[in-house]
Order: structure tokens, then sequence, then C-alpha cells
């Protein structure tokens, strides 16, 4: 392992040690929340149309929409700054600060804060700055880092915390690891600094530009405490959070709560339309002002910090729509088993974490982390503006491939000829596994012995980053293209092509094998197109390009079969989800639509055209463990597979995991080989039959592969359809 | 099911009906003192003389029972905002137990008629608007706590019939 990846492998393993259990509990209850509030919310889908058409369409009208909020909120008697980068809104703070003669501020929940670093500024000047939030409180007194968007001190417990309190603050007693009493403590501390504070400082979720009115959704209540206690009150925004008017907000007030939490609502949204109202009040004096608020002044900073050019930059673009609800961090499986302090860059977190940093603080904050994202699109379906969140990471990817040092070796070159994408090596072995895969399957013996071997396994630990502890896929002897054109197919009414993927090809040509039966035993005639990459294995290392010429070579043949009125089926989830889903990024339009549309996953093709008679006098009694793909489940095809086993005659038990850790190379790669193994193991932990009393199957190749490892299976892995063509060969 | 009974039936507080006349008693039993509040914007109906309307800082703090009018209730999600004006915010938030007012003509539908609503009302007037759903509550200190900033507990009492 070269020495950058055995710190980063070193780093992961510390932060998962510290943070994960932590992280891990709280952020998969609040997936299974949320999955339930979801499920009973009938017009989730109608409503994240609204939030996703409010967003573009603010997003597309921001220059003006800025304007109005200058105007709207001057109106009111407030005043508006439009900041170009953090340094510049820091400037502006401190003036007010300065002006107002403040000792303390007291602020609550805020990212955009946190972007900009206004309490060291304001410490600068010898201004005080005490965080409300409960949870930004304790990582404050700590002096650690926020590990997630809404909850940022979602690594500790309650025993580290009152370990946190009795070390760092004078406490009367020891405080006990209690979550009451710890919360009773706190907000005590915090009331007292709210009550003495000269400047209130709020973030805003949302900021209506008609009215010039902001948003807090909060739970505590400390954004409204800390918006109407002092008599100056400065929001931070960013300039995306504008939304033309009130009525535009309510798809994501419903929404946010729902995928961020589980919640249905949380306690308060506030709608302030500040200067508010509200008297200033003086407790120490017993005081209260004016009806109407006289005395009260509203600063509203708008931050840019970058934000207009990721508006110009069509992949980026997508980022501004983020509410921040923190859902895309809570499903995704890395972030569960490492959190924010590993998944997450200088200021923002998990999945869309990753478009932030880059389009804020740049590619090296995003590269530091974007490699965690897999891909598995799992996230997709929980965010409340769906943003395609893995293309974000994998357009991230590849600038970060490009503007890195590409660990360049004349020897391996010829090896990858995709040196234009910049990726590193280890990138590019499994970006270009075909070209291995078909040097490999020459002499499938050969590479199998070699690829056992210490030796060999060193050279592709060292150059390419291949954990010594995994092995690599076994080359079969013959490939599935070699047994295809070798043999006499049935003929049939109807012609269907099956795809064969490379995973398929020259690994597990079984899979293959028992496709081709099974269509024929329905009375179809197969013929296979020309077995060539999709374009995933390099996307999924951010090389899109490359990517992008496979898949106009695949599309073009596959174009030709459907022409010919024939449908494509496909065995590898991960390949169908190129076709259904990110070819529309790589290739032309209409041709995306006439793939997208004629191309099934196997088990999807044959569920409507198969009924128990199929499997008629076959001994049923098989128990299966049935692990579908997470891509696979993205798009709604798990339940077929089940269906279609069951109408087998199996007794199917599924996972419940969303991930198996693997997710095709990542965990081959040795930095990331033990946070694939933890995820693995949470899959397994969920696993309540006995493994012994069942055959285990699983749809993609990489999670056979992740269920061999973590099981020590000695055999391979089947595919569902092996068993179908299984119980098919019983019968006759 | 009529808009009321829905009402009721969503969100997490505690809702009470009654007609005008039975308010008094109604919110005598809900509320503990010392109370504070500010004087119902209803017809036929006011707060009972336990309810301090005219409260300094310091009884707002020390309050134990805030009692404020509602602007909107939401049927789908059985929850109400809570105008800005004059002491109303410090009284929701201070209190320990907030108790909110609502009548039933001031129930709408669904929070897109609330928003449409406020859309309306505030783009004109420029004024402030909680939408409150619960007791005040964290779960960062490992488990959900309730009362924290705010109050820790909500009731609704809805007038029937106006």
């Amino acid at each position: 392992m070269s020495r950058k990846r055995k710190k980063k492998a070193d780093e992961l393993r510390r932060v998962m040690e510290e943070d994960g259990e932590a992280i891990g509990d709280t952020t998969r209850l609040a997936t299974q929340l949320t999955e339930a509030r979801l499920a009973m919310t009938p017009d989730y889908e109608e409503l994240r149309d609204e939030a996703r058409a409010v967003k573009e369409n603010a997003i597309e009208r921001l220059p003006e929409l800025i304007e109005e909020t200058k105007s709207a909120v001057g109106e009111n008697g407030g005043t508006v700054y439009v900041a170009d980068d953090a340094e510049d809104a820091n400037d502006y703070i401190r003036e007010v600060a300065r002006e107002e003669d403040a000792e303390s501020v007291v602020k609550s929940k805020s990212m955009t804060t946190e972007e900009i670093e206004i309490n060291d500024a304001l410490a600068e000047d010898g201004v005080d700055a005490w965080e409300t939030d409960l949870g930004e409180y304790v990582i404050q007194v700590a002096g650690d880092k926020p590990s997630h968007l809404i909850g940022p001190a979602m690594h500790l417990s309650a025993e580290d915390i009152a370990e946190i309190f009795n070390r760092e603050l004078d406490t009367d007693e020891e405080l006990p690891a209690n979550p009451i009493e710890l919360t009773a403590f706190a907000r005590d501390r915090v009331g007292e600094k709210i009550k003495n504070a000269d400047i209130g400082m709020t973030g805003a979720n949302f900021v209506v530009a008609e009215s010039g009115s902001i948003a807090l959704v909060t739970n505590e209540g400390n954004a409204r405490k800390t918006a109407v206690t002092p008599d100056t009150h400065i929001a931070v925004a960013g300039i995306e959070k504008i939304v033309p008017s009130v009525g535009d907000l309510d798809p994501f007030v419903e929404l946010i709560a729902k995928t961020g939490t589980g919640q249905n609502i949380t306690s308060y949204v506030s709608l302030l339309t500040p200067p508010v109202d509200t008297p200033t009040v003086d407790f120490e004096k017993d005081e209260l002002g004016e009806e109407g608020g006289e005395g009260r002044d509203f600063h509203l900073v708008l931050l840019d910090n970058g934000r207009m050019e990721m508006r110009d930059d069509p992949d980026l673009r997508e980022t501004l729509y983020c509410i921040r609800c923190g859902a895309c961090a809570n499903t995704c499986a890395n972030f569960q088993s490492v959190g924010g302090h590993a998944f997450g860059g200088e200021t923002y977190t998990g999945g869309i974490g990753t478009g932030w940093e880059a389009g804020i603080h740049g590619l090296d904050s995003a590269g530091e982390f974007n490699d965690l994202c897999t891909g598995c699109s799992r996230c997709v379906e929980n965010c409340p503006v769906k943003i395609d969140i893995p293309w974000i990471n994998t357009v991230v990817r590849d600038r970060v491939n490009r503007e890195g040092d590409g660990n360049f070796d004349f020897l391996v070159d010829g090896l990858s000829p995709d040196a234009e994408d910049g990726a590193d090596l280890q990138k590019r072995f499994f970006g270009n596994v075909e070209r291995f895969a078909k040097l490999g399957a020459v002499f499938p013996r050969t590479s199998n012995f070699l690829a056992d071997t210490r030796p060999f396994k060193a050279v592709l630990s060292r150059f390419f980053g291949v954990d010594t502890r995994r092995d690599l896929p076994e080359f079969s002897k013959d490939t599935f293209v070699g047994w295809f054109d070798r043999r006499t197919g049935d003929e049939g009414d109807e012609t269907v092509v099956v795809y064969p993927d490379l995973y398929t090809n020259y690994f597990s040509p079984e899979r293959g094998k028992a496709t081709v039966l099974l269509l024929e035993s329905l009375g179809y005639e197969v013929v296979i197109s020309q077995p060539r990459e999709s374009g995933r294995a390099p996307l999924s290392q951010g090389m899109v390009e490359t990517s992008r010429k496979r898949a106009e070579k695949v599309a073009d043949d596959l174009l030709g079969h459907i022409e010919e009125g024939r449908d494509i089926v496909v065995i590898e989830p991960s390949d169908l989800a190129m076709f259904r889903d990110d070819y529309e990024k790589l290739i032309s339009d209409e041709d995306y639509e006439t793939l997208s549309e004629s191309t099934y996953e196997i088990s999807e093709y044959v569920e409507n055209v198969t009924d128990e008679e199929d499997f008629e006098d076959i001994e049923a009694d098989t128990d299966v463990l049935y692990h579908s793909h997470c891509q696979q489940r993205s798009l709604d095809l798990e339940a077929q597979t089940v269906s279609l086993l069951e109408t087998a005659g199996y007794d199917v038990t599924t996972t419940d995991a969303e991930c198996c850790g693997m997710a095709g190379s990542f965990g081959y790669k040795s930095e990331y080989y033990e946070i694939s193994v933890d995820v693995g193991e949470q899959m397994m932990e969920g696993v309540n039959v006995d493994l012994e009393d069942v055959t285990v199957t699983a749809s993609g190749t990489s999670c056979a592969d992740q269920f061999e490892y973590l099981t020590g299976s000695e055999s391979e892995i089947p595919h569902p359809v092996e068993l179908l063509a299984e119980r098919l060969r019983e019968r006759s | 099911m009529d808009l009321l009974s829905e009402f009721k039936r969503n969100g997490e507080a505690k809702k009470h009906r009654c007609a005008p006349e039975e308010f008094g008693e109604v919110l005598g039993e809900l509320i503990e003192e010392p109370a504070v509040g500010i004087g119902l914007p209803f017809d036929d109906v006011s707060l009972p003389e336990s309810v301090n309307v005219e409260p300094t800082a310091r009884e707002i703090r020390d309050s134990v029972t805030g009692v404020t009018p509602a602007r909107i209730g939401v049927a789908s999600y059985g929850n109400v905002t809570v105008e800005s004006e004059s002491v109303n915010e410090l009284v929701a938030l201070y209190s320990d137990a907030q108790v909110v007012v609502l009548r039933e003509s001031d129930v709408v539908p669904d929070m897109d008629a609330a928003y449409d609503e406020m859309d309306a009302e505030m783009t004109e007037t420029r004024k402030s608007q909680v939408l409150v759903s619960g007791a005040s509550a964290t779960g960062d200190m490992g488990t959900l706590v309730q009362g924290v900033h705010g109050p820790e507990s909500l009731d609704i009492v809805v007038l029937e019939g106006i």
C-alpha cells in the first residue's frame, strides 16, 4: 500500500472507531423514521416536484430576486449586504458589532456562518460568539467540528457530552450522562448568554424576496429567542436561499423535517419579517420597549462565496437547490460508518457536501472525501429536491482526477490508455477493468494462479491500491460469449437480446448461461449483443470522457437491435442503471430515451410471462436469502426478483440493508477496505436467518463477492436466475 | 370528515374544543399561575383575570403558562400559526407551557392553503408569523427531550362556532 493510501486508511479507521457507533445508530434510526414517514405521505412526489420547480425558478431568477429582497428588506427598515466572499461578510458583521459596541453575540445554528468562520473573526475583535443550538454548543465547548449538517454533535453520546461539560465548564456538581439533565444544564447556560447578548445572529432556511421575510426551521426554539431577544438581529444566508414569495414555502416546510429527521414537521417554522414588531426586551432592568419594535435593527447578509459561479456551472448548479436536510448523509451506508468528520470537507458533510465544497472551497476540500460516494444512488430518493447527488460526485471526481497528479507511470500506461481523464493509477485500473479482464482471460488459469500469489498482490497493492486482503474475482475457464457462440440455440417466435456484461462474460458465465436457458424455456430465441463494457467502470472512477466513449459504442450496438424490434435483457444491475439512468448524461436524449425504454433487468423481463406452471412438479423447499443491488433498488426492481423466486417455489427472505459495502471497486481499494467490511458487517447483523439453512443469492457481481468474502463461502454466490434455471433443469 | 375533526385528530398538540361561553372554564383548567398573555382579538371571548395581560419583561420570563391567540389552524397537520403581535412572541417563547386559542373559522384544510393565506397577508402587512406544531424539543443530548429553549407543552383551545 502506498504511503498516501495508508495514511488515508489510518485516518478513516480512527474516525470510524471514534465516531462510528454514535453516528451509525442515529443515522440509521433517522433513515428508518424517514422511510416510515414518507410511506405515510401520499403526496411526497408531488411535493418534491413542487419544491424542485420553486428552486429551479428561483436560481434562474436569482439576480433579480436579490434586488427584490434588497428593496423589500429596505422598505421594512432593515439593511441587506451582499458579500462576495467570507472575508467580505465577516468584515461587514464586525463593522456592525463595532457600531453596536457589542461584547457578545449569540448564534442559532447556521452552516453558512460555519462556512465563513464568523466566530473566529469576531474573536479577533474581542467579541464573544456563543452557539445556542445545544448540539452546536457542545461542539463549541469541546472545540470540535460538526459531524453532520443538522446534527452537529451526532458523533457524541450522552457519556461523551457529560465528560466534555464536566471537563470544560464549571459545574456545581458532576453532571451525569443523562440527556434530560444535560439538556437542562445546557439550556440554562445558553439561556443566560441569550439574555445578555448584544446581537443575535441567525441563519435563514429561506429568504422571501417579495416580503423581505426569513424562514427559520427549528425544534428547540433557540433561533426565535436569538432573533427577538437582543435588539440587533443579523441573519446570514447564502444567496441560494431566496425564494420568490411566502406561498412558495409550502412544499419545503412540509418536506424538510420528513426527509431530515422523519418528523412530520418541526416544532417551529418562524416566518419573521425583521426588524420584528416585538417590543425590545431587557430582563435585567425589567423593561419592555414600545409596541411596534421601536429600536430594533436588522441586517441581512447574503453570501455569494462561489455560488454565482456554481449557478453558471451546469453540473454544480443543482447543488444550490439543496435545503440542507441531511437526508443524503443519513441514508448513505458509508456515512453511517464514518460520519462527517471523514465524509466531509472544510464545512459541508455527506453526499451533497461534495457539491458545496467543490463550489465554495474548491476541489482540494471536495477531493478529500469525494471517493466515499460509491454512486449507489440510494440518497436520491430521499432528497426533497431531487438532486442527482451521485452525478455531482462523479463530476467532481472527474475534475479532481484532472487536477491531481495522475501518478504517471509509463510501464502501465499502455494498459490504461485513458490518461486524458487524468485519473490516478488506482482509478485507471478499476476504470479499465475490461482491458485487464481481456488480457487475463487469454490464459485464465495462469491469471488466477498469478492473482493469488504474493508478488502479484504486492504489485496490485503498490501500483493500483488493491487491498491484499481481498481476492480479485476469478477468471472463468471459458467466457460466456465463447460458450454462447459454440452452441446451437433454440428457435423461437420472438428474438430477445442478452447484454453480455463484463462480469458475466469473464468471471461468472453461469449466470449468463442460466439467463439464456430461462429465456429459451419461455419460448424466446436468444441472441447476444457485443461484449463491451457499458462505461460503468470508468464512470464510477470519475472518468467521464472514457465512459462517454464506451457508452456511445454500446448504445450504437444496442440501438441496432432495438430497431429490429428486439428487447434488451440485462443481468448486471449496475449496467442496467447505466442504460436506464446514467446514459441520460452520456448519449443523445433521443438515443437515451429509446434505450432506456427497451432495456430490462432479467427478472423484471420474465416476471410477467412466467407463472407457477413453468415450475410445476418441482419440489419446493429451499429457503433463500436474497440481497438486491443498491441501484436495482433505486430503480424499484427488487420486488420482481422476489416475486419470480416465489413463483418458482422458493421461500424468500431479503436483506434490509441498502448496501453491501462493496460497491463495485470500492471494497477492493486498500484505503476503503475497512469501511467496506464495516458496512458489510452492518448488513449481516440485520440478517435474521441462519446462513446454514439458506441459499444466499445476489443480483450484483460485487455484492456476491462481498457475501463470499464476509461469509467465507468457498463456492460462488449465485445470481437468482441461476436458481431458476436450476429448477428448470430439475424438471427436465 | 369535517375540518375541525381532522384538525383535532392530527398533530402533536393537545386539543380542546369548547363553545365560546365555556371558554373561561376550559382555559381555567389548562393554566397554571403565574400566567401571562395578551388580550384575545375575538368577539365575545376574553381571558380570565388569572391571566396577566399587561406583563412586564420579568413577569413574562417567570411565567408558567403563556396564552396567545392563533391566526390560522391547519387541519392536515393539527398545528397553528401565531402572529408576532405585541409581546406574543415573547410570551410564546419564555413561558413553560404554551396555550393557543383558535377560532374554528380560522381552520384551513392544508398547508398549501395556510401559506397562500399568509402570502396574501404578509406581503401586505409585513408582519411575522410562527407556525407552531409542538413543544420545544432537541435530540442533541442523545435522546429526544422536550422543553428546551421554548415551552415543554402545547395546548390548543378551539372555539367552536365562531
